[in-house]
């Protein structure tokens, strides 16, 4: 079981969860823990020979009940291959089950904030190659998305919905767009390749998207890491979020705040380079970008469109 | 990291056996439709959740 303690110099919670350094650490290929179990072959985390997409409780949880939930969504029984490498009609059936995770999860008593997200590359961390994501289900409301809710208080409206009518407006640091949404590296990034994919119209969360916007997000989301795989001829890491509105009491009102969107931080500021967190963003909590936004954009423009 | 080839899926290989190209709810199963989703809940053997998702409108072997 985890523990939460306050760190009050911080005014966060930080999570301790000592049993997740017992877990699976880059198995060989023939051990993964995400392949289907097939027979004859070792026992996996899914136990049915083929599957297309799976979601059970992280068996290393940062997690659980009754204060929160872990849980690992396994997009594909393919052991290779990225959320680019999916067939579209796999991507789009991905944006159902991601709602449906934060419906369910967002209904619980001990939930207060559902993260969906996924880290991609050692370089972040990861310690499963088979393409997967993760679900948390916050006990609290953590520190990131409370900050998206002070700056719509502090914009007095929809920060979301301000900041894509001004990239919009702008268009230089625009890398992708569709008739429902808009892809664009933020005006203050924060890493060199950062990239924000925002809803044009305003909605609180995946349940208030329909269809035709699921589709558009899905499509995206696959150009996006296309792109990103093809500016520096490599897999590209990174550690991708979707922030939707909080969930608990206030749920559905409009006071509840939110606006779907999904943000991508890569690590990488150049190709081999990676970008470190050290005394200045560490010790000060300011980033010192090597990059500008408006150069980054054009470049991972370019790569998507060479990746189409 | 390597290049990530992607090959099918299980589920969408022809050359597996029928009934390997896709999850067959486990005893007490049903499946629940959500969108043009569905899933089927099962109970790994230590007791935590496994959810099984599939398209709906596509055949089932």
């Amino acid at each position: 079981m985890s523990e939460l303690r306050f760190n009050e110099l911080r005014g966060e919670e930080v999570v301790y969860a000592i049993h997740r350094q017992e877990r699976t650490f880059l198995p060989s290929r023939e051990h993964c823990p995400l392949d289907p179990t097939r027979p004859g072959g070792p026992k996996t985390e899914i136990p049915f020979p083929a599957f297309e997409i799976a979601v059970f409780e992280n068996r290393f949880p940062a997690f659980e009940a009754p204060r929160g939930v872990a849980e690992v969504i396994v997009y594909t029984d393919s052991h290779e291959g990225s959320l680019a490498t999916l067939s579209a009609q796999r991507a789009e059936a991905l944006m159902w089950v991601w709602r449906h995770r934060y419906a369910e999860l967002g209904a619980r008593e001990d939930v207060r904030y559902v993260l969906i997200f996924e880290n991609r590359g050692v370089e972040v961390g990861v310690t499963l190659h088979h393409p997967h994501g993760q679900v948390y289900g916050y006990p609290f409301l953590p520190p990131l998305p409370a900050h998206e809710l002070r700056a719509d208080e502090r914009l007095g409206g929809c920060a979301l919905c301000a900041l894509l009518a001004s990239e919009l407006q702008d268009g230089r640091r625009l890398v992708y767009e569709s008739e429902e949404l808009a892809a664009y590296v933020p005006y203050a990034a924060r890493w060199a390749y950062e990239a924000h994919v925002v809803l044009r119209g305003h909605r609180a969360s995946l349940l208030e998207c329909d269809a035709r916007e699921l589709r558009s997000l899905a499509a995206a989301l696959q150009a996006l890491v296309r792109g990103y795989d093809a500016l520096f001829g490599s897999p590209f890491p990174y550690v991708m979020v979707v922030h939707q509105a909080p969930t608990g009491p206030a749920a559905g009102e409009p006071e509840a705040g939110g606006h779907v969107h999904v943000e991508f931080y890569p690590p990488l500021r150049a190709a081999g380079k990676l970008k470190y967190l050290a005394g200045s963003e560490q010790g000060a909590g300011t980033f010192i970008a090597d990059t500008v936004p408006e150069e980054s954009a054009a470049a991972l423009r370019e790569a998507i469109a060479l990746a189409a | 990291m390597a290049w990530e080839t992607a090959e099918p899926p299980a589920s969408e290989r022809s050359d597996l056996p029928t009934s390997d190209r896709s999850e067959r709810p486990s005893e007490g199963a049903t499946e629940e439709q959500f969108g043009p989703i569905a899933l089927a809940r099962h109970v790994k053997d230590d007791g935590r959740a496994l959810i099984l998702y599939r398209r709906l409108g596509e055949e089932r072997p």
